[in-house]
């Protein structure tokens, strides 16, 4: 019982990694905590039903909104973070609240507000380890997700892009210095970090089967209590974030009830910021230079 | 192989550089003299293309480069090595110097960093460790080992000695004498500018954003006002 309930949270935590990896790659490399990351997660999830039910393949689906998605993200990269950069660092905060819910309500007035369900097209399959029954779209997002943050580190890492990124992150000014440009680097971390979420609601529609045009607000909350819990700016702290915040969430629906799972969750993550003020893998210095 | 003419530079409404001409001839060295906010910076950052609104024109390898953004500049060969060094401290030595390369399209081997790593030991044995980690003195060397990364034609060094000591200056300009040697024209923003003038062919001296001697270092360095003013010498 307590191994089904743990990989249940871990399949949970899946989702809640990738976010929390969207919100630390905006927060680590540009200091933009990108309030539309629940935004880009719900058009990832709820376009793939909106173009299923208009008879497309899933594949063509999950491709079309992933694409919707992002190009929501670059526009958000347009006319928050690339006008308003040098600014007070609140204004671009603020925009993208705004773009949040002007792209929640553009869905809502376009397909209304109910939420809907989503066949899933791998039906009921999962396979049984002892007494732990492990569904497979969950199993495959769990892998999926892990594999993708790996890819992930190793492109920061190593890549070009990477060390383009990484440059830009700790001084956009030196980073023009040796030729990089700032305004081409940014947008394909827009692109990179708004994917992220965006497969994040893709997965989260397939595992649970249900979609609406605020889907993204309570995960992306629960992706940013597990980005601050991990230490803000790690992406492996995000990692380590989402998966605790995943377990912690089905043991206190399965051992108090559904109505407790946020106290226990965000009174986890008070009490963590209390005795750790920075997180668990966070050190002083907040924000850049973390990656 | 690097001429400008009529530059003009401002932040918001100050003006900070005011109708600057300078030309720098195939494998010299040419020093920028001035006090602090004369404008030399600035000049060096608009001969980059990262000043917005600056007027003039710049010619680099006898093409017009005006219109040209600083990547496009440094691909070309023309190539900065900021004041206060600037190296990315969150960065490894060798990741510093690949990103010296950035704006090239082939990918630099292990023999050219190896070739950095041979002029600088001090960096070859901590290739790998963050560069915040380095003394003042290993990170100038990092930041002109990143920037001959580019394959530049010209590197503009501003300030190269701010902050060394004395022993260290020398090794920087020694450093400067041995490029030049091997063809390469540096244009040498300096505050100490006995240093300067020795290590240079032609010098222009700016004040408040305008050119007001230009010359010979020579000569420069038996000019009245030079002396009186930047050489602790009595007019």
């Amino acid at each position: 019982m307590i191994a089904q309930q743990l990989v249940n949270g871990l399949m949970l935590g899946a989702i809640y990694v990738m976010v929390a990896v969207s919100f630390t790659l905006f927060f680590g490399c540009l200091n933009f905590l990108n309030f539309s990351v629940p935004a880009l997660f719900m058009l990832g999830g709820f376009l793939t039903w909106a173009l299923v039910q208009m008879g497309l393949p899933w594949v063509l689906a999950v491709v079309g909104a992933l694409a919707a998605a992002a190009l929501a993200s670059l526009v958000v990269e347009r006319l928050t973070w690339r006008i308003q950069r040098g600014g007070p660092p609140l204004i671009p905060l603020v925009s993208s609240l705004g773009f949040l819910i002007l792209f929640e309500n553009l869905v809502l007035v376009r397909w209304g507000s109910d939420a809907r369900s989503i066949p899933s097209p791998f039906g009921d399959a999962n396979i049984r380890i002892g007494e732990v029954v492990v569904g497979i779209p969950q199993l495959a997002c769990l892998v999926v997700a892990i594999g993708l943050v790996f890819g992930l580190q190793f492109l920061l890492a190593r890549s070009k892009l990477g060390r383009g990124i990484r440059s830009v992150a700790e001084s956009p000014e030196t980073a023009a210095i040796l030729g990089v440009e700032v305004n081409k680097v940014v947008p394909r971390l827009f692109l990179l970090a708004g994917l992220f979420c965006a497969l994040a609601g893709v997965m989260f529609s397939l595992s649970y089967q249900l979609v609406s045009p605020f889907m993204g607000d309570q995960v992306a909350l629960k992706g940013l209590a597990a980005m601050v819990l991990g230490g803000m700016g790690n992406v492996w702290g995000a990692v380590i974030g989402g998966l605790i915040i995943g377990v912690v969430e089905v043991f206190a629906i399965s051992g108090l009830s559904a109505d407790h799972v946020n106290v226990v969750v965000y009174g986890l993550l008070l009490a963590v910021l209390i005795i750790r003020p920075t997180g668990l893998f966070g050190d002083a210095a907040l924000g850049q230079q973390k990656l | 192989m690097l001429e400008a003419a009529h530059l003009s530079a401002a932040y918001g409404p100050v003006r900070a550089l005011d109708d600057v001409s300078l030309t720098v001839g195939q494998g010299e060295v040419m020093a920028v003299l001035g006090a602090n906010g004369a404008g030399k910076s600035t000049l060096l950052r608009t001969l980059l293309g990262l000043m917005p609104g600056a007027g003039g024109s710049v010619r680099f390898l006898g093409e017009d480069i005006t219109k040209l953004s600083a990547p496009e500049r440094v691909r070309r060969g023309l190539v900065l090595v900021p004041e206060g060094r600037r190296v990315l401290t969150s960065l490894t030595v060798e990741e510093n110097l690949l990103m010296g390369a950035y704006t090239r399209r082939d990918t630099p081997g292990q023999a050219e960093l190896d070739a950095i790593y041979d002029r600088f030991s001090n960096l070859a044995a901590r290739r790998h460790m963050k560069a915040g980690v380095l003394s003042g003195g290993e990170q100038q060397m990092l930041a002109i080992g990143r920037a001959m990364m580019a394959k530049p034609k010209l590197i503009m060094l501003d300030e190269p000695s701010l902050g060394l000591s004395p022993r260290l200056t020398a090794e920087v300009f020694a450093l400067i004498a041995s490029l030049n040697a091997e063809g390469m024209s540096i244009l040498l923003v300096e505050q100490n500018a006995l240093l300067a003038l020795e290590a240079s062919r032609q010098a222009l001296v700016l004040e408040l954003g305008r050119a007001v001697v230009a010359g010979p270092s020579a000569e420069l360095l038996k000019d009245d006002r030079v002396r009186g003013a930047y050489l602790g010498a009595a007019a």
